[in-house]
This record gives structure tokens, C-alpha cells and sequence, in this order.
């Protein structure tokens, strides 16, 4: 037994053992194949490796990985440019290009008329690609979300970003053109004073010429947690000045008791039928009559209104209002803080 | 009494009940109080040139509502009167009913313009007499320094027109004073927004019939204390 075969059975195991496993092990087999393919080919049996190459496309999933993929395709259109296969290597390059038109080919590897085959037939393949940081905080007032375009066939590009869980007001975009590849920042902004909402969202390029052909990117924006300030603490008793102070003695009052004290004690004398007989001066009246007296010299000092002190209610005035302003400035500041929260971007499906 | 001899009295009540009905506003300012009140309440009677003189407690209540610068007022009192010290005047049971309408024109309320109505009754062995005294006359309540303080003197006139059953069974069956005057003064302490209510009062009338002392004199004190509540805004 070989150690290819043990290191085969090991995988196996592995991947009995822990499916998640898998993936990567059909990967690194793939990858293994392909750097055999290549190894074919540097030993100039072209033919046998571009057959190899040809397997191994052949064999690979939809969901293998992207780059193994159009490296395979650049060396497979390399291979049956060099076998004079020119028809199969333009197949290959356009290939690659819809796969990947950021991919280029590394002018170290290949022959200048290879490079120059691959670039003729990207600029007549319509294609396009986006390619965004996977996972990013972004301040939307003062940072842009950078996109990067990538086409095959030189176009305007439509770039659009619309939100698809929640009112569709809100999108952005732009419209550039593009030769190759092109990088532009992408204001996460509505107006200047309105961010964009929290929610997802759809990244889509889409060409001009033939509008079929679009990629797209669902983002997730999250809106993250800012640091507030607190607002002040309400303003202690103690540093308020008293606003009033008791006024002078209501003079009045005693004179208003005494007089309706001294007609209540005055009533039966005045009225009293002198012809009836008995006592003008009665005890009860006398008696009433003081007590509105006496209630009368009361309210001369219960009844001092209080007097406003104009220059204590101004400054308590201005306490309160500058202990207002600093809370509605920290209220504002809060406000702003929350509105232009730093918004976390991350990509939820490649396209 | 003919409708002419009433007159006065009748223009006065009709014109304070028609001002409380077309008068108030909504936003005016309304309050209901009610109050307990013990007195001790005198009658001197000079009657034939005989004089005697009855007294005792006599309870009741007020209960007095106020809209805006309309005030109404109902009273009630029940007692027994006995004769003085040595007197041979006989005892009697007596009450009072009385309704008073107010219309305070300033807005500080210390002046008003009242018009009242009593009925008072006393029963004895001797039989039964009945008093229907209708008065106006004006009332003065400055506040004492604070505006839970208030005094009130008030003076009221009772037209010579009224009509007094005399005890049943006597051949007369009724007189008519020629003068017939009250007054009365008093405190009350409550505050303006509710809340119990206190207070003091000393009540006068007078009613003197033709021929002075050798026909009838008549007097009415009482003097009492009352205790409640106000509820209003």
C-alpha cells in the first residue's frame, strides 16, 4: 500500500469519522490533481496534461472553489494554445472570464501571445463582478463602503444598492464605466444628514450593453452600539436661592376685624327696642365680636403674602436653563451619535 | 298680603334667581360646603305690656352652594325654648327654615346682595304660631389677611308687609309688624379649595307691631358655632 492510498483510507476515515470533513478533503484532492496537471505540463507533456486539466474540470462541483476553478481554465487555454487548439482555448479563456474577470493571467507564467489571446477575449466577453470586503464597520459619515467592479467586455456599469427586507426607499448607487476592473467608495448615505437603515441588502452590477448580465451581493448592515453620554443629574435643593420672602403685616386685616368685631358686638345696642327692657349689651355678641377680632389680628400676620425676590428667581431661572441647555446638548450629541452609529457590513452570499 | 304690598320683596328674589339662572359661565368657579351647627337661641316677647323671655339650644345645619357670584343657601334649626330664671313664660318647641340667595358682585367676594326666606315656628301648650319673614338687605365679607379668614356683618330689612299667625285660636289670627330688622355678624375660617370649615355667628332680629310696647315687641337672638366641609374648585 502505497502512501497515497494510506493517506486516502486516513481521509476516508476522517471523514466518517467528522463529515463537516468532507469538503475540505475533495478540495484538497482537487487541488492535488491540479498541481499534478501543472507539474504535466511543466514536463512538457502538454497534451497529457492538458488532458488531465480537462478531468479535473470535468470532475469539479458547481460549488468547488472559484479560484482552483479558473486557474484550471487558464492553464487548460494556455495548453490548447500551445497544442494549436486555438477555438478551445478562446472557449477556456471566456470560460475563466465569466467566471472571474478580476483573474488575469501572470505575465511571468505565460507568453506574451497567450496573455494577448486571454485579453482579446476578455474584451469581447460580456461579464461582470463585484468584490466587496466580507465582513466591515463602516462610520457612514465619514467613510465609504468600497466596491470593487470587474467586467470582461468594457462597459458602463450600473452599480445599486437596495434594501430587500423593509421599505425600498433608501437606495444608493452609481453608474461608472469600466475598462477592466474599477474600485469606487459607495457613500452608505441617503441624504447628508440620513444614513442608511439597518437591514439587508442587495449589491447588484449590472452592464449596459447587455443588461442580462449582472452580479450581486446580499449584505447584511447592521447598525452597532454607540457610547452615550449621560444625561447631567437634576440640580440639588441646595443650590437654589429662596424665590420669596415673607411680605410686611396686612395692617388691614386687624382693621377689618376690629370694625366687623365692633359691629357684631354693637348690633343688639343699635337694634335693641329700648321698650322691650332688659340688657342692650349682650355676652353672645361681645363674645362673636372678639373672636372675629382676635381672628382678625391673625391674619395680620398669617395673612403676609409672600413677595417674589426677582434676583433669586432670575438666578434660579438661569440655573434651570443652563442645566437645559447642557442636557439638550447632550441630548443632541446622543442623537447624532446614534443616527451616525458605525454600520457593520457583511456579506451574506457571494455571487 | 296683596301682590302691590309684596312687590319689593318679590322683585328681589326674581332678580337674583333670574341672574343665577342666565348668569353663570362655564368656567366659573363652583363649591358645595355643608356644616353642623349648635346654638343657643333667646326669644323676648313684649306683648300687652307683659314681658318674657324664652331660650335654649337649638341645632341644625347649613348646607350652602355657590356658582360664580351666586351663592344659595338653606338652613334648618329645631330647639326647645324654655322661659329665664323666675320667668312664667311657657316652654316651647320651636325651628327655622331658612333660604338665602346671594349675588356677589365683585370678584373678591366681600360684598353681597342677599335676599332671604324664613319660616319659623313655635309650638306650646298654649297652641301654635308660624313666622314666614322674607328679607334683602347686603352683606359685607372682607378677608382677614388670609384668605382662609373671613368676617361677614350683614343687615337685612323685613318688610312691614309680612303676616304672623298669632296662636291658634285667638280671635285676632294674625298681625303685621311695622318695622322689621335683622342683622347678623360672624367668621368663618375654611380654605379657598376645600376642606373643613369653621366658624361663628351671632344672629338679631327685631320685629316691632303698631302700638308698642302695649301691643307686641318682638325679639330674636341666636348665637352658635358651626363646624364642616367645602368641597369645590
Amino acid at each position: 500500500m502505497g502512501a497515497r492510498t494510506a493517506v486516502a483510507i486516513a481521509g476516508v476515515v476522517l471523514a466518517l469519522a467528522n463529515p463537516q470533513l468532507l469538503p475540505a478533503i475533495r478540495q484538497q484532492d482537487f487541488e492535488v490533481r491540479l498541481e499534478r496537471a501543472l507539474a504535466v505540463l511543466d514536463s512538457t507533456e502538454t497534451e497529457r496534461g492538458a488532458q488531465l486539466l480537462r478531468a479535473l474540470l470535468a470532475s469539479l462541483p458547481p460549488d468547488a472553489p472559484q479560484a482552483l476553478r479558473v486557474r484550471a481554465q487558464l492553464h487548460l487555454g494556455a495548453a490548447n494554445w500551445a497544442l494549436g487548439l486555438k477555438d478551445s482555448a478562446a472557449v477556456q479563456f471566456r470560460d475563466m472570464v465569466r467566471a472571474n474577470p478580476f483573474a488575469v493571467p501572470d505575465p511571468e507564467l505565460f507568453n506574451p501571445e497567450i496573455v494577448a489571446a486571454w485579453r482579446a477575449v476578455k474584451r469581447a466577453t460580456p461579464a461582470v463582478a463585484l468584490l466587496v470586503a466580507s465582513d466591515t464597520t463602516i462610520k457612514p459619515d465619514a467613510e465609504p463602503y468600497l466596491v470593487a467592479v470587474g467586467v470582461g467586455r468594457p462597459d458602463e456599469v450600473t452599480v445599486r444598492l437596495a434594501r430587500t427586507d423593509g421599505p425600498s426607499a433608501g437606495a444608493v448607487g452609481t453608474r461608472i464605466r469600466v475598462d477592466s476592473t474599477a474600485s469606487f467608495a459607495l457613500a452608505l448615505r441617503i441624504t447628508d444628514s440620513l444614513p442608511l437603515a439597518p437591514g439587508r441588502y442587495q449589491l447588484t452590477a449590472r452592464l449596459a450593453l447587455s443588461p442580462r448580465d449582472s452580479a450581486s451581493v446580499s449584505l447584511q448592515v447592521t447598525s452597532l452600539p454607540v457610547d452615550t453620554l449621560p444625561h447631567e443629574t437634576p440640580l440639588d435643593a441646595s443650590l437654589f436661592r429662596p424665590e420669596s420672602r415673607k411680605g410686611s403685616p396686612v395692617a388691614g386685616s386687624a382693621i377689618a376685624g376690629l370694625a366687623i368685631g365692633a359691629a357684631a358686638a354693637a348690633i343688639p345696642v343699635v337694634l335693641h327696642n329700648s321698650q322691650l327692657g332688659g340688657n342692650k349689651v349682650q355676652i353672645a355678641a361681645i363674645s362673636v365680636g372678639a373672636g372675629i377680632s382676635v381672628a382678625g389680628f391673625a391674619g395680620v400676620f398669617v395673612g403676609r403674602r409672600l413677595v417674589p425676590i426677582t434676583e433669586n428667581v432670575t438666578y434660579n431661572r438661569s440655573l434651570i436653563d443652563q442645566w437645559e441647555a447642557r442636557n439638550g446638548a447632550i441630548a443632541a450629541r446622543n442623537e447624532l451619535a446614534r443616527r451616525w452609529a458605525p454600520l457593520r457590513v457583511q456579506v451574506l452570499r457571494n455571487p | 298680603m296683596s301682590l302691590r304690598a309684596r312687590g319689593p320683596v318679590v322683585f328681589v328674589h326674581v332678580a337674583l334667581l333670574l341672574g343665577a339662572v342666565v348668569a353663570p359661565a362655564p368656567a366659573q368657579k363652583l363649591s358645595f360646603s355643608a356644616a353642623a351647627s349648635a346654638s343657643w337661641a333667646k326669644n323676648s316677647v313684649m306683648l300687652l305690656g307683659y314681658r318674657e323671655a324664652v331660650e335654649g339650644p337649638w341645632v341644625g345645619g347649613a348646607a350652602e352652594g355657590k356658582l360664580g357670584p351666586f351663592v344659595l343657601r338653606l338652613e334648618a334649626f329645631r330647639g326647645t325654648l324654655k322661659p329665664q330664671t323666675g320667668g312664667s313664660a311657657l316652654e316651647r318647641d320651636g325651628g327655622e327654615v331658612r333660604g338665602t340667595i346671594r349675588l356677589e358682585p365683585v370678584a373678591a367676594g366681600w360684598l353681597g346682595l342677599e335676599s332671604g326666606y324664613a319660616v319659623r315656628a313655635f309650638s306650646s301648650a298654649a297652641g301654635y304660631q308660624r313666622w314666614t319673614i322674607p328679607t334683602f338687605g347686603v352683606r359685607v365679607s372682607p378677608r382677614l389677611g388670609h384668605r382662609a379668614l373671613r368676617g361677614y356683618l350683614s343687615g337685612h330689612y323685613a318688610p312691614p308687609l309680612a303676616q304672623k299667625s298669632l296662636f291658634a285660636g285667638q280671635s285676632s289670627g294674625g298681625a303685621i309688624w311695622n318695622l322689621g330688622l335683622m342683622a347678623e355678624a360672624g367668621l368663618v375660617i375654611a380654605p379657598v379649595r376645600g376642606g373643613p370649615l369653621l366658624g361663628i355667628r351671632y344672629h338679631f332680629e327685631r320685629f316691632d307691631f303698631p302700638n308698642g310696647a302695649a301691643g307686641r315687641l318682638d325679639q330674636f337672638e341666636q348665637v352658635a358655632v358651626f363646624g364642616g366641609f367645602r368641597v369645590g374648585r
